[in-house]
């Protein structure tokens, strides 16, 4: 190590420890608030930062890995882990990862990862951040102040999660932790399957399309989304380092250090959902998967324009995103402890 | 249902147009150069080269590992001080 560089033998390159630290904290806070992996924040930075791609997506995996097993041990004292459901995502998430990394070291061949991934990334990050936006507004518009006797009970809304609980394709199960009566093991397989091949084409540990699918497909509430996206984002990054490597594309020593940095952000993440309501959760959520997706087009724009300052820009979007909300996060839990205090202080 | 097939049809067209751009393949068979390496650095670096399935059970078990070590360690500092995470409600 060379004052705050390392130097690191797989990638044959040197890099800063404090933008790996810091990159940590934030994806660490991140991760444990919005149960993700945060690779869609990190495997970017890695790359504008120099990183190959296929490089900083194996390393991504890597220390996504060891932070969700820190992240998902804290949700799962808080009774936020469906280990049921949890563990049917195994089979459709393992087999997902494989297909998606495949994918990818076939692109890979042909010379046209990067910008592939890319694209991709754009697509879901816009597509489900404007979805997650509009529901939040719904939500908020639909709860209009109660008058007594004036309008009859409305019908319950038909959501999407209704109608994939209403398909009764056997193996059925029960899911009392994320209060599902019944819900087909098919379905819940099948959508493992797609979140698990995301997984392993973007080299994301899938929470960010995991998340919106187990709060709006499956049903779930969402801080129990959040504990057990953490859980399935722990087996498809633990198969997913472990694929990685076996390529050649992960950097160990990048990943280690990245690690420390997320393990106390984990744990700024995961106490913060203690203070903050599932509809809050899930505006944040979509706000940063905005900007996150504004940095990728910025990326792409500059390999389609050949302007390398749009890329620096692309960086420092990225950053100033995560650092922002793992900021606001951050304020949320010292705010919620400081008023639980003088509340308990009252009380006694 | 038309607008679920109209989105995969989407998603899987979308990445073709860019197969035309110019960004520079990797080699598949990377091999790290071992000269100047030294200590742990060094292992790797064999590891890696000349036993990949070690290269990958090292890593993955090393990230286990740390999470597994920090998590109990946090866990044991963080009740010393009194900040026990218990059940919750939950509330959307």
């Amino acid at each position: 190590m060379d004052g705050y560089q390392i130097y690191l033998p797989i990638a044959e390159m040197t890099f800063s420890v404090p933008l790996l630290l810091g990159l940590g904290l934030c994806v660490g806070v991140l991760g444990g608030f919005f149960g993700v992996g945060g690779a869609w924040i990190v495997t970017p930075a890695l790359n504008i930062f120099g990183f190959n791609m296929s490089f900083a997506i194996g390393t991504d995996l890597a220390h996504i890995f060891g932070k969700s097993i820190i992240a998902t041990k804290k949700h799962s004292r808080m009774g936020n882990v469906d280990v049921k459901l949890g563990v049917i995502s195994i089979i459709g998430s393992t087999v997902g990862v494989e297909v998606g990394a495949q994918s990818v070291m076939a692109l890979e061949r042909v010379g046209n990862v990067g910008s592939v991934v890319r694209w991709v990334y754009m697509f879901l990050l816009f597509g489900l951040g404007a979805y997650m936006a509009h529901d939040y507004r719904r939500a908020t518009r639909q709860q209009p102040p109660a008058r007594s006797g004036a309008v009859a009970p409305s019908r319950p809304k038909k959501t999407m999660s209704n109608r994939l609980h209403s398909l009764r394709i056997p193996p059925m199960i029960s899911l009392p932790t994320s209060g599902i009566d019944q819900v087909s093991v098919v379905v819940i397989v099948a959508i493992f399957l797609v979140t698990g091949f995301l997984s392993g084409f973007l080299g994301v540990g899938g929470g960010f399309v995991l998340l919106p699918s187990l709060i709006y497909l499956i049903g779930c509430p969402t801080a129990v989304a959040v504990g057990t996206s953490l859980l399935c984002v722990l087996f498809m990054a633990g198969y997913g380092c472990f694929s990685y490597a076996m390529k050649g594309r992960t950097e160990l020593v990048a990943a280690l250090v990245m690690l420390a940095g997320a393990a106390v952000g984990a744990q700024i993440g995961v106490l913060a959902t203690r203070f903050v309501r599932g509809y809050g959760i899930r505006l944040l959520f979509a706000i940063m998967i905005i900007l996150a997706g504004v940095s990728v087009s910025l990326k792409q724009a500059q390999h389609l324009l050949n302007i390398p300052f749009i890329g620096t820009l692309a960086g420092y979007v990225v950053l100033a995103a995560a650092g922002s909300m793992s900021l606001l996060v951050t304020l949320k839990l010292i705010q919620g402890a400081v008023a639980e205090r003088r509340q308990s202080q009252y009380t006694a | 249902m038309r607008r679920l097939l109209a989105l995969a049809v989407g998603l899987l067209l979308l990445p073709w147009p860019v197969l035309a751009s110019e960004e520079p393949a990797t080699a598949l068979e990377h091999r790290v150069n071992t000269a100047g390496l030294s200590g742990i650095d060094l292992t790797l670096a064999h590891y890696y080269n000349e036993r990949r399935l070690l290269y990958a059970v090292v890593t993955t078990v090393a990230m286990a590992v740390c999470g597994v070590v920090i998590a109990f360690v946090v866990d044991v500092v963080l009740g010393r001080l009194g900040l026990r995470v218990s059940k919750l409600d939950h509330r959307e």
